[in-house]
């Protein structure tokens, strides 16, 4: 078989799989989903200020980008229309971002199946349109103006403040004239008068998961990565890991091995060597993969994604 | 590059396959029987945010569900109490006849501070909007169990 012909089916059923996505959609009818589909359900009729007022009691957020766009698009579509159209842009835009990276076929699909890709799809709406702006950054980044699409990822979820140092040294942003600080400083004072607030609001609670036990996970994948960095990258590497390492610790491990994940494969990106620690990274994708699946089979039982977990899953199918 | 294609095709085909079919076979495992409705409400202390994160089944004979009779609209609740109250397991709920006094006694012992509450059938008072609040708020948790009897 020639390579074009491999290509031809890869494709294919990455659009198979992309169809089994939206199926499920559907089944998502609980957890963080419910809310969202209450609040979203809930904007008819309601004027800006009630709206955003319902926005911030039922999702308990404060960022206003998620809350500016299902206002503006709640008229013209139905949640389940909204849904669709909002996954299916975020899949391309992710598609598009792999392919720019060129990253092995076998980690872009380990990617695309893994638990943590699985629940931005599914369960966290807010942060599918803070990493949507974060992928049309990358995808964009030769461009200046690009920066925006940063702003309007904090302005989307608080949580892409661990990301900033390292965007800094990545995007090695410089200022050329008195214009472009101007425009950069006001632009980043609007985005923190939102971000303080939800953080006074919100760092209460967040405190509340301190355990050392959650920096586990990450420092795993901080240890791996630590093996693909290259001399010039050390900066990128501290400002992308020491972040992550300190909210996991208050925040809880989640997300955080969700962005230490993808970092490591980032940082692995650059040489693409086959090392052990590339092999352990491997064997992890496998394991989010598995968890993966746990997760689609458990909203598809109970509508929640979380409701059994992946020994749940393989006790009841042995 | 044939071979990644190849690991990266399997990759994905083999992800959905088990997927369907481990979903499948395990919807026919289900028996699914809807005849009494109880609803078992704790106020407690124990932060909400905690029941959402520790919420996990380790059954399918029982399930809990959120019902609201008025909206003929019921919908899963799987909101177990995490760690402190695992009490509510397997064995409680795997008896034939339903107990539960015994279960709030268990709940009780172990957590004190939970004043409990059964409501049978009626649910009327339950107001279903609420819900969310009621789940969110930090203070006055109220963790509401609807047990749908199997006879």
């Amino acid at each position: 078989m020639n390579e074009n012909f491999n290509q031809k089916i890869y494709y294919w059923t990455t659009a198979l799989y992309f169809a089994l996505l939206i199926y499920c959609l559907q089944f998502f009818t609980w957890s963080d989903q419910y809310f969202y589909r209450l609040y979203y359900d809930g904007l008819q009729g309601l004027s800006f200020e009630a709206a955003y007022d319902s926005y911030r009691r039922m999702l308990t957020a404060r960022e206003p980008m998620y809350f500016l766009f299902t206002y503006l698009i709640q008229p013209f579509f139905s949640k389940e229309w909204f849904d669709v159209i909002f996954s299916s842009f975020f899949f391309l835009t992710i598609l598009i971002f792999l392919k720019k990276t060129k990253l092995p076929k076998i980690v872009v699909s380990l990617l695309l199946t893994s638990i943590y890709f699985l629940s931005i799809f599914y369960v966290t709406e807010r942060l599918k349109l803070a990493v949507l702006f974060l992928l049309l950054y990358f995808i964009f980044s030769n461009k200046k103006s690009s920066v925006i699409f940063i702003f309007l990822a904090l302005l989307s979820h608080a949580q892409i403040l661990i990301l900033t140092p390292f965007l800094y040294f990545f995007s090695k942003i410089k200022l050329k004239n008195r214009t472009e600080i101007a425009i950069f400083f006001s632009i980043g004072l609007f985005v923190s008068t939102f971000l303080i607030k939800h953080l006074m609001w919100k760092l209460p609670l967040y405190f509340q998961n301190y355990s050392f036990y959650n920096i586990l996970k990450p420092l795993f994948f901080c240890i791996i990565s630590y093996t693909f960095v290259q001399r010039k990258n050390w900066s990128e590497y501290f400002s992308f890991f020491i972040p992550i390492i300190l909210v996991a610790l208050f925040l809880g491990e989640g997300r955080m091995t969700l962005i230490a994940f993808v970092g490591s494969i980032y940082f692995w990106s650059k040489d693409k060597k086959i090392t052990i620690s590339s092999i352990m990274l491997l064997i992890s994708g496998c394991y989010f993969s598995l968890k993966g699946i746990s997760f689609l089979i458990s909203a598809v039982l109970y509508g929640d994604a979380y409701a059994l977990n992946t020994f749940d899953i393989i006790k009841l199918i042995l | 590059m044939n071979f990644d294609s190849y690991l990266a095709i399997s990759m994905l085909i083999g992800f959905m396959a088990i997927f369907i079919f481990g979903s499948l076979y395990i919807k026919s495992k289900q028996k699914w029987q809807r005849t009494e409705v109880y609803v078992l409400m704790l106020n407690s202390d124990i932060s909400c945010y905690d029941c959402v994160a520790g919420a996990y089944a380790n059954h399918f004979e029982f399930f809990f569900k959120i019902f609201n009779p008025e909206a003929h609209y019921s919908m899963l609740f799987p909101v177990w109490l995490k760690s402190k109250n695992q009490l509510l397991s397997y064995s409680i709920f795997s008896d034939s006849e339903l107990k539960l006094k015994e279960i709030v006694n268990s709940i009780s012992k172990y957590e004190k501070k939970c004043r409990t509450e059964i409501i049978q059938a009626s649910l009327k008072r339950f107001q279903f909007e609420n819900l969310g609040r009621l789940i969110r708020s930090e203070k006055d948790c109220r963790i509401v169990f609807v047990y749908e009897r199997k006879l």
